[in-house]
């Protein structure tokens, strides 16, 4: 081979290098590419999803022994008696049949918002395990009617509803107070929504709430 | 010969090397992560069929527990007061806790025929959301009803409805669309006024319009409510006894 053609040998080969390096950088480009829009529309949500799903297995885990030690007391009489009053006394509460009490968390909205924003709320909250839940002193049950809005007025259960609004939830404090002011919480949502906005949240020992009738 | 074959190979590095600099002025940085992301996707997807399984298995032994209790209780109804009984019986319906049958009407919500749900990159608007799911129920509590029910879940007064990225999970229990949402009335028309008032249900309607998300209505002589099986908590909760 001359001088001249291992010369030319020697540049076609770093052309060559030269493609080979561009190409390698572009394909690992496409594949962090597909990373992220893997990442940004599926990772968290997929986890979130798994987190819901393993604590509603856990809680229907509980429910099912309760169930099944319920059924293995049913033995004479008394116990059919027994297992009649205890789901009443049960029912009613969850019914909100009964007044209650237990310890939980408040949130006051100092401005009206869309009904929708009220709807969700409650779904958090009932999401997050709250056991009774309470707008404005009307408790939440299967006898409320839903959130209405005429001209501008909300009404809930047909009374209607003002500002500030006050919603009471019973539950797992800890729980019921982390959905609400975590990153991305319902809280953040509204208030990026309406600026001007004062959401509080706070903890309470006790909260007690009236039967629905 | 060796220093040639060196020489030659040094020029290939180079030019390798040149062309990772060359591509790279245009790009971001390199990914840390040696695995495939779909790889990690697919391990979690895998995770929530898992546990999507075993909460159908569950629910279902939650239902069969409810009824065999009930049916225990009834069968052995002479031991109970009947009032108690009756008392028992008319808040268990409320509660979703009692099959239901009657007449009344079904509410589908589709996607856009254009689109494909779980496909990574799709137009968000084209799709149901839960929000839709959730402004459409609270219209239906406020109307009078007698039960409800979405694909075939019991929708109570505390049933949540959440969106998770393209699924919806009613009850926490994983569901795509179509989304029938069946419901006993003896009032349809008031049902479809109140849907249909678009001021009510502003975005779906937007969505409907703009973007091919379908809702259509379908009367019902005959319909069939299944027991609600999620469940109760009352941890928390103390009655505070009536005052005397």
């Amino acid at each position: 081979m001359t001088p001249k053609e291992n010369k030319q040998l020697k540049l076609l080969l770093m052309f060559i290098g030269l493609l080979c390096g561009f190409f390698i950088s572009v394909q690992f480009r496409s594949f962090e590419e597909v990373a992220n829009i893997v990442r940004e529309s599926d990772a968290n949500n997929i986890f979130r999803e798994v987190q819901v799903l393993k604590l509603t297995n856990d809680e229907l885990k509980t429910e099912v022994d309760q169930l099944t030690s319920e059924l293995a007391n049913l033995t004479d009489g008394r116990s059919y008696r027994e297992s009649i009053r205890t789901a009443l006394e049960k029912n009613k509460i969850i019914a909100g049949l009964t007044a209650v009490q237990g310890p939980g968390v408040l949130i006051t909205l100092d401005q009206e918002v869309a009904i929708s924003w009220l709807v969700d709320i409650q779904n958090e909250l009932w999401t997050a395990g709250a056991e009774a839940i309470a707008i404005n002193g009307t408790r939440l049950s299967p006898y409320t009617k839903g959130f209405e809005d005429f001209n501008g007025q909300v009404y809930l259960n047909k009374i209607p509803i003002h500002t500030p609004y006050k919603i009471e939830a019973i539950g797992n404090t800890d729980i019921l107070e982390k959905i609400l002011i975590q990153r991305g919480s319902i809280t953040a949502r509204i208030t990026s929504v309406y600026p001007g906005i004062k959401i509080n949240v706070s903890r309470l020992e006790n909260i007690v709430m009236n039967a629905v009738r | 010969m060796k220093t040639t074959i060196s020489i030659t190979f040094s020029f290939l590095i180079a030019g390798i090397l040149l062309g990772v600099l060359f591509s790279t002025q245009f790009t971001e940085n390199l990914p840390l992560q040696g695995s495939h992301p779909t790889e990690v996707l697919e391990a979690q997807q895998e995770l929530v069929t898992l546990y999507t399984d075993e909460q159908m298995v569950m629910k279902q032994r939650v239902t069969d527990l409810r009824m065999e209790i009930a049916d225990l209780q009834e069968q052995n109804s002479y031991f109970i007061p009947s009032d108690e009984q009756e008392k028992l019986n008319n808040i268990k319906i409320n509660l979703g806790l009692t099959e239901l049958a009657g007449g009344g009407i079904e509410i589908i919500l589709e996607d856009a025929t254009s689109v494909n749900r779980p496909e990574l990159d799709v137009n968000d608007d084209a799709l149901v959301h839960a929000a839709d799911l959730r402004d459409i129920t609270n219209l239906i509590f406020s109307t009078n009803i007698k039960g409800m029910a979405i694909n075939g879940q019991r929708i109570i007064f505390s049933s949540p409805i959440n969106c998770v990225g393209n699924t919806i999970l009613v009850n926490n229990f994983n569901m795509l669309p179509p989304f029938t949402i069946s419901i006993i009335t003896d009032s349809p028309t008031e049902i479809i006024r109140v849907i249909t008032d678009e001021r009510l249900l502003f975005d779906i309607y937007r969505r409907i319009h703009d973007h091919g998300v379908n809702l259509k209505f379908r009367m019902k002589d005959s319909l069939s409510l299944p027991v609600y099986n999620g469940n109760f908590k009352i941890d928390n909760l103390t009655e505070i006894p009536v005052e005397e």
